[in-house]
């Protein structure tokens, strides 16, 4: 059988010669893509000069464009989208449903409001269109601009649109970037640059986004690439090994944007178990948040608090409102959440010592690897915690909302908090600990990418800030004069 | 006696029944000691399935009410996590009433009358429990930050030291009318403790020593379940980011002294065993214990010119941990050089079954009679058919135990292959290459058994921050 190849594009030209085998991650699937040896020097941007002509558009001109590749990425008139779909289906941990679905949302990334929000929101266009004048107390005058750079990302392969957003941000920022796919996703990225060289092959925009696959962890490789004359910044997402990895090619020069592996968690107070409807309502949200995307993103919930209270009573209604979520979860829409497609053996195994423990745990559901919810009997999470997966979440009851702080620390990503009214009370307080995202419970795996991320503002980061400061004599005492001297 | 009569007296005490000899053992024609196995396997399910309420639950559950088959007994496996399936906050907060109850589910002996309620740690809890009831608790050394705890008696245990005996004996090619001669003994660890390697001091000291007069040791103390299960909470809360919330108790903030008391005396004691070493050139010794301390005795012995210092008849089994520091690649050929030694057997076993076996002449590890083995597909936990050679997860049926549940499937990935042996054993055997899932899925930091020295140290780091 003829295997499959995942192009590289490098600024605007797509590259299928000098092909070698790569392994996909869970050794299902090899694919074939572009020697990396041979593209290394192509791949970066030598000459920073050449990003001049990203300045010779307007912002309206660089939405107008990706307005324009969004109506091109319509999964039912993409070719190249369907092709990496098909392609896509054996490398991915998701579901033929849920990832179709996925790619059949990449249009509304690239709507007109969304794509201004990406930039309005975290810097306001005038910075990115123009130098802004600020007065200072001293006397001052500058004029401050966010200027692109050159990027290099290291994209997760949970979610295609993880690839859709970075376009985004690389074209509104005036960046250039390198996208080193992720070997669980090699076809998404390289799928969109194809279809700009179709759409507009010498437009700038094009011409400053290039993708290709190499193995992470690559050392000769990256550390050529890797350098301060190739790329300004690193924007590294996702895993702990491929984050740590990257850090070693950190110096002067080079700075590291690192979207940390997270974990996230959910928060259901008190008020919940008021009546039937509510605790239903809850359970929905709550099974939402687990099952989406079969609880393959780091903003999945997996760890579950709930004020029920930890007496017997409080017990039984945490095992009514588990079968509720277990219900609910496995009753979700097809295109949002079904049966995961492998289980992890080990947690499997963890799962099974558990059920020989019913006086400190109850699993419900969980025997034919469809998901599971682990109730806990004690205030205690499960120990294996950072391996639920597979649509498998642990509930932990507590006497005190206040408890909920102790679950909380710096690899806290999503908090979903239920009902609506908690959130006003633990956004002070839960920030203290980690959990940078407090959200609407149910909302946990919707985002917008014109929010900060992590804690930080990821454009925000990767545009280089310039200042041109205006100094008059007659408004700033100069240094050189003697009144200056003895006023200090 | 009829088969299954002698099947059991086989299972109940194999030593005894082979008279302490690993030969014999693997010469068992496979139809007889299929039949031996079943007729045990059947006998200790009859006699637990109702005792035993973990077992009796997945029972139910399977749908199994007698055992017809060997193949039965892969539906009845515990998985490795059910000794570890309790709440660890009840460890952290010295909650050792429902840590009694939980265990009770997994052993025949009752455990209603132990006096736990004022333990102030696990040393305590264990030694209550020896106490009180007769129960001699071994656990894991903390892989993945969480304890393993099996329910075994000291019968159990005399039993292992006596299994371990014969594997080595056969490894080193010493008869088997000579094992009561004794060696003069360096055991380059603790001198006990409740892990399985804490015990393996004293299979040393029972098979090899015999008498206190030929038996030194690095640490003049037994390694505290304590202080490894500190060391691992250390290493996990590192892991997970959360090392502010590591709650040291009161109780182990207070044995601070000693534990550093331990350390220094440590680092005499090599001196001190060095000494003896030299004094003893030319004798029959046994070593065994850390490869860490092995290779320090070794380079040193090298620098000042002691060179094939035992001459070939002396024994070094040592293992695991590297002592904080990193091992040199050529760390055999420095033991190896300065020993005498002709060789470092290897052996593969693991803490819930009673097994230790060495390789034989074609390298494979001969699993004894009294161990079922099964491999289960990874994926899937099917049992894969018991013939050819099968890869997959590594389970046991462990025929030896009577107070608790043999069958246990385990966290490595196993070769194992059932046609027959070109060294002439009849048991089926493992191929050399084994490694552990979690670690194969880039998983957890496993601390060795042997490397009961590291956690040691880490533990005295956390404790002197306060």
């Amino acid at each position: 059988m003829a295997k499959i190849v995942a192009p590289a594009a490098i600024r605007g030209r797509v590259i299928t010669d000098n092909l070698v085998s790569f392994g996909g991650r869970s050794g299902e699937m090899e694919f074939l893509s572009p020697d990396p040896d041979s593209i290394i020097d192509r791949l970066p941007l030598r000459n920073p000069a050449e990003m001049r002509k990203l300045y010779t558009l307007s912002i309206d001109d660089i939405i107008d464009y990706l307005v324009e590749l969004g109506t091109q990425l319509d999964l039912s008139k993409s070719e190249f989208l369907q092709e990496a779909l098909e392609q896509s289906y054996a490398a991915t941990d998701l579901t033929p449903s849920i990832l179709r679905w996925q790619y059949s949302l990449i249009p509304h990334f690239f709507s007109r409001d969304m794509v201004r929000g990406y930039i309005d929101v975290p810097i306001g266009i005038p910075f990115v269109e123009g130098w802004q004048k600020v007065k200072l107390a001293d006397g001052r005058e500058a004029s401050i601009r966010a200027m692109g750079a050159r990027c290099l990302h290291i994209t997760a392969g949970n979610s295609p649109i993880t690839a859709i957003i970075t376009l985004a941000r690389n074209a509104l920022t005036r960046s250039d970037a390198i996208i080193k796919s992720p070997s669980n996703d090699p076809f998404t990225a390289v799928a969109v640059a194809r279809t700009m060289v179709d759409m507009a092959p010498d437009h700038p925009l094009t011409k400053h986004f290039s993708v290709a696959y190499w193995k992470g962890g690559s050392a000769g490789f990256e550390e050529r690439l890797y350098q301060p004359k190739n790329i300004e910044k690193i924007i590294a997402w996702g895993g702990f090994a491929s984050v740590k990895h990257v850090t070693r090619y950190i110096q002067p020069g080079l700075e590291l944007i690192s979207l940390d592996p997270k974990r996230s968690a959910t928060i259901i107070g008190r008020d919940t178990f008021a009546d039937e409807a509510t605790m239903r309502d809850a359970a929905l949200r709550a099974a939402t948040d687990i099952g989406a995307s079969n609880q393959t993103g780091c903003s999945s919930a997996r760890v579950i608090l709930v004020e029920s209270g930890t007496d017997d009573d409080g017990i039984a209604l945490l095992h009514r409102f588990g079968e509720m979520i277990y219900a609910a979860m496995t009753g979700l829409p097809d295109n949002i959440s079904n049966k995961p497609k492998s289980f992890d053996a080990e947690l499997r195994a963890d799962i099974q010592g558990l059920r020989s423990t019913p006086d400190f745990y109850d699993v419900i559901g969980g025997k034919e690897d469809e998901g599971a919810i682990i109730i806990s009997k004690l205030d205690d999470v499960v120990d294996f915690y950072p391996r639920l997966s597979g649509r498998v979440a642990n509930l932990v009851p507590i006497d005190d909302i206040s408890e909920a702080n102790l679950f909380m620390n710096s690899y806290t990503q999503t908090v979903g908090v239920y009902p609506e009214t908690l959130k006003l009370k633990l956004r002070d307080e839960l920030p203290l600990y980690g959990a940078p995202r407090i959200v609407t419970l149910g909302y946990a795996m919707t985002s917008n990418p014109a929010l900060p991320q992590d804690a930080i503002e990821p454009v925000r980061r990767m545009v280089k800030w310039i200042v041109d400061e205006s100094c008059p004599v007659e408004d700033c005492p100069p240094l050189w004069t003697e009144q200056t001297a003895e006023t200090v | 006696m009829s088969i299954a009569a002698e099947a059991v007296a086989m299972a109940n005490d194999p030593p005894k029944y082979f008279d302490y000899a690993n030969a014999p053992a693997h010469q068992i024609p496979r139809s007889d000691l299929d039949a031996m196995q079943l007729a045990v396997l059947k006998q200790r399910f009859a006699d637990l399935k109702d005792r035993l309420p973990v077992l009796t639950s997945i029972a139910r559950e399977m749908g199994i009410d007698s055992i017809v088959a060997l193949e039965d007994g892969a539906s009845l496996l515990f998985p490795h996590t059910v000794y570890k399936s309790y709440p660890v906050s009840l460890l952290e907060k010295n909650r050792f009433g429902p840590l009694t109850k939980w265990l009770g589910r997994l052993t025949t002996i009752d455990l209603s009358n132990a006096e736990v309620d004022d333990c102030d740690g696990i040393d305590a809890w264990l030694k209550a429990l020896e106490d009180s009831v007769g129960l001699s608790v071994t656990h894991s050394s903390g892989t993945s930050g969480t304890m393993s705890f099996l329910p075994r008696t000291s019968d159990g245990y005399r039993i292992i030291s006596d299994v371990f005996g014969m594997s080595s004996r056969e490894a080193n090619g010493i008869e088997n009318d000579a094992r009561n001669e004794p060696w003069h003994t360096f055991y380059l660890g603790f001198k006990g403790g409740r892990s399985h390697a804490g015990r393996a001091a004293s299979w040393a000291f029972n098979n090899f020593a015999h008498a206190p007069e030929y038996f030194d040791t690095l640490y003049d103390v037994d390694m505290s379940s304590d202080v490894m299960f500190m060391a691992a909470r250390v290493r996990l809360a590192e892991a997970r980011g959360e090392l502010d919330r590591l709650d040291i108790s009161p109780a182990m903030k207070a044995r601070q002294a000693e534990f550093e008391e331990t350390q220094r005396k440590a680092a005499e004691a090599l001196d001190r065993i060095f000494e003896k070493m030299i004094s003893l050139r030319g004798e029959r010794v046994y070593i065994g214990g850390m490869n860490g301390a092995l290779t320090e005795l070794a380079q040193r012995g090298l620098a000042e010119g002691y060179r094939d210092t035992f001459g070939p008849d002396c024994i070094v089994q040592c293992g695991g941990g590297t002592k904080g520091g990193t091992l040199p690649d050529n760390w055999e050929e420095l033991a190896l050089e300065f020993t005498g030694a002709k060789q470092i057997a290897q052996y593969y076993g693991m803490t819930e079954v009673t097994m230790i076996s060495s390789k034989c002449s074609e390298g494979h590890y001969h699993v004894p009679p009294w161990v079922v083995t099964y491999v289960l597909d990874p994926e899937t936990g099917a049992a894969l058919a018991r013939e050819g050679v099968q890869t997959g997860r590594a389970a046991f049926f462990d025929l030896v135990p009577q107070t608790y549940w043999g069958g246990f499937a385990s966290g490595d990935e196993i070769t194992v292959d059932w046609t027959p042996c070109p060294c002439g054993r009849t048991t089926d055997h493992i191929h050399p290459q084994i490694q552990r899932f979690s670690e194969k899925r880039g998983g957890d930091d496993k601390i060795t058994c042997a490397a009961a020295d590291d956690a040691h140290a880490a533990a005295i780091e956390i404790l002197a921050q306060g």
